[in-house]
């Protein structure tokens, strides 16, 4: 082997590691920065590429991403994506890019711009696969939920897999190659011909400056137009399209409650109680067991003013669940306005038996014992209400109603203890 | 039209037509080589992703990737082998398609074949570089097994991070001793 080759090599390892250290210094301040533009950016290719769409909206925080998705049936941050590993693609690829004179800053300028086009679309196509597969992994972990046909699994495995391989491997060494490839082809080409015809060529005038500039506009130009279309904020997801997706899901696990009572959640907030109703009721006849559907049941019912039918639902779940608060709030409301004041305050009562500090209860409670005439007892739960919830304290209605109840009675002592009487 | 021509030669415009030619030469020489190599990268994935490639090439080169290692982890501790598994100090290790030396190998070997060289100078290449991937390799598998006995909780980091980059760099670095020692001495590339 000869020195110069070897002395070469060992240059250009030095060189390598110097580069990896900088870069890797340089990188760390603006980690954060790069991963909120992959997140800016993998928002804008989801909302084109998903149809219909499951990530609705991805926030980033440090180094990593929340996705946020409609699968539990109303929009709520579902898991998170850890970024932090990027660097590995970025800052090796680059240091390796760097590590070879360029012959030029301009040259170099091409060389990295260039680059760094190229790593931010691998790692934006990564950040995409990858955010597809943690929101399938949450729902299939979480709720039992197929998002993804099998195919689509499948692919998102395989595209997994080849991304990770890519970046580690095939980039890298793919941007090491071609740098590599345009030191060596410079000093082959130019080396020569200075030497030969030193009268025809003047040092460092190799190559018309205007070609350099021109791959460099063309490289800027590109860079530019990709990132303002990646930045373009996405429009929100319709209502119809979130929809088709739960539909989807159904679709997907036909035998599962939860896809159903995701979708009936979903078409409840969308004032769509009908079809809300046909979805729990789907959810409660592959689970009869589950409290939750039953329970917005009866808040349809209630809103619709069915309230001898929301009676019934509260009670089943009340059945399932005794200590269901809400539950035994709602039925004495639904009571309440069948004009069944006695069984209401009951209701009230055994809510706050479960949970003294249930505002609203001791609220309904208050009211349902004036119209009961049980007024002393109802300015106990009346203040009580207005301690607890800061929105009833500033009732002036309310606060007018506790006033003139406590010319009746006197200021009220016992409060935990006016709920067991009201139950009695 | 001669007369023209000199006359051009003769304000200088010559030596600037031919810099843009070797201009030329130096843009289209690397975007061949890129081209080449990702194509031949391409070829080398699709045939080494076939069932056959597994029965014919994955497989016998795990068995023979353990069938080395374990004697070697054998000096070390109580190392033994079963078809493509390995176990060292309790710590066992299936040595799949990803690791057996495959993936370095045929992209060392694209960018051999893509870089503009004679055929006796690529020949070099894939004799001297073939089996030095995959002693890197048989390198990466025995320090591994030894990391996964010793310190477990460090084996992923150093499985998928700290020996991927090394494979990279070493595979690269043996590609850089083949061009230099065995192409740069020789005449202008070959292409």
């Amino acid at each position: 082997m000869s020195g110069p080759a070897l002395r070469r090599v060992g240059k250009l390892t030095l060189r390598l590691a110097i580069t990896y250290a900088l870069l890797y210094a340089a990188w760390l301040p603006i980690q954060g920065g790069y991963v909120r533009l992959l997140s800016d950016s993998a928002s804008r290719v989801l909302s084109l590429t998903e149809n219909p769409p499951i990530i609705t909206g991805l926030s980033p925080s440090g180094n990593t991403i929340k996705l946020e998705s409609y699968v539990s049936g109303r929009r709520a941050p579902i898991a998170s994506w850890n970024a932090e590993n990027i660097h590995i693609f970025v800052v090796a690829s680059l240091a390796l890019v760097l590590s070879f004179p360029a012959g030029g800053w301009r040259r170099m300028a091409v060389r990295v711009f260039g680059s760094v086009l190229v790593v931010f679309l691998y790692t934006l196509t990564l950040t995409v696969v990858q955010l597809r597969t943690v929101a399938g992994g949450y729902a299939a972990g979480h709720q039992g939920l197929n998002l993804y046909t099998p195919s689509q699994v499948a692919f998102l495995d395989w595209a997994n897999r080849g991304l990770i391989m890519v970046g580690m491997l095939l980039l890298p060494t793919f941007l090491f190659l071609t740098s590599y490839m345009s030191s060596w082809a410079r000093e082959r080409w130019t080396a020569p011909a200075t030497r030969t015809s030193p009268e025809t060529h003047r040092p460092g005038k190799v190559q018309k400056p205007p070609r350099e500039w021109k791959a460099l506009a063309l490289v800027a130009a590109a860079g530019a137009a990709l990132l303002a279309f990646l930045l373009t904020p996405p429009q929100d997801a319709t209502f119809e399209e979130v929809r088709e997706g739960l539909e989807r899901i159904v679709a997907l696990n036909p035998g599962s409650p939860d896809a159903y009572f995701a979708l009936g959640l979903f078409l409840e907030d969308g004032k769509r109680p009908s079809e809300a109703l046909a979805s729990y009721e789907m959810a409660l006849r592959l689970n009869p067991q589950m409290i939750a559907p039953r329970f917005n049941q009866g808040n349809i019912h209630s809103v619709r003013g069915d309230f001898a039918e929301a009676v019934r639902c509260y009670q089943e779940v009340i059945r399932l669940n005794p200590r269901h608060v809400s539950a035994l709030n709602n039925l004495g409301f639904a009571l309440f306005k069948q004009g069944l004041y006695d069984q209401a305050a009951e209701a009230y009562g055994q809510a706050l038996e479960i949970d003294e500090r249930h505002a609203s209860t001791h609220k309904n409670l208050g009211e349902t014992l004036l119209l009961l005439e049980r007024r002393c007892e109802a300015l106990v739960h009346l203040q009580r209400s207005a301690e607890l919830d800061y929105g009833f304290s500033a009732d002036r209605r309310l606060q007018a109603r506790i006033e003139r109840l406590k010319g009746e009675c006197g200021e009220s002592r016992e409060i935990v203890p006016a709920a067991v009487r009201a139950k009695n | 039209m001669s007369k023209a021509r000199l006359s051009r030669k003769n304000r200088g415009a010559a030596p600037r037509a031919d810099s843009e030619l070797r201009g030329r030469g130096t843009t289209s020489v690397s975007i061949r080589f890129a081209l080449t190599f990702l194509f031949l990268v391409l070829v080398f994935a699709i045939l080494t992703a076939s069932a056959t490639a597994d029965r014919r090439l994955h497989q016998p080169l795990s068995r023979l990737t353990v069938f080395i290692a374990a004697p070697i982890l054998g000096i070390f501790g109580a190392a033994s082998r079963s078809g493509t598994s390995i176990t060292f100090n309790g710590f066992s290790a299936l040595i799949v398609e990803a690791c057996d030396g495959v993936l370095p190998a045929y992209i060392y070997l694209s960018a051999v074949l893509a870089f503009p060289s004679r055929m006796d100078q690529k020949l070099w290449g894939i004799v001297m570089g073939i089996p030095a991937i995959f002693t890197i390799n048989l390198i990466r598998v025995i320090t591994l097994m030894m990391v996964g006995a010793y310190w477990p909780d460090l084996f992923e980091r150093v499985h998928i991070y700290v020996w991927q980059a090394l494979v990279v760099a070493l595979s690269m670095a043996v590609w850089v001793l083949w061009a230099e020692v065995f192409v740069r001495p020789g005449a202008a590339p070959g292409r």
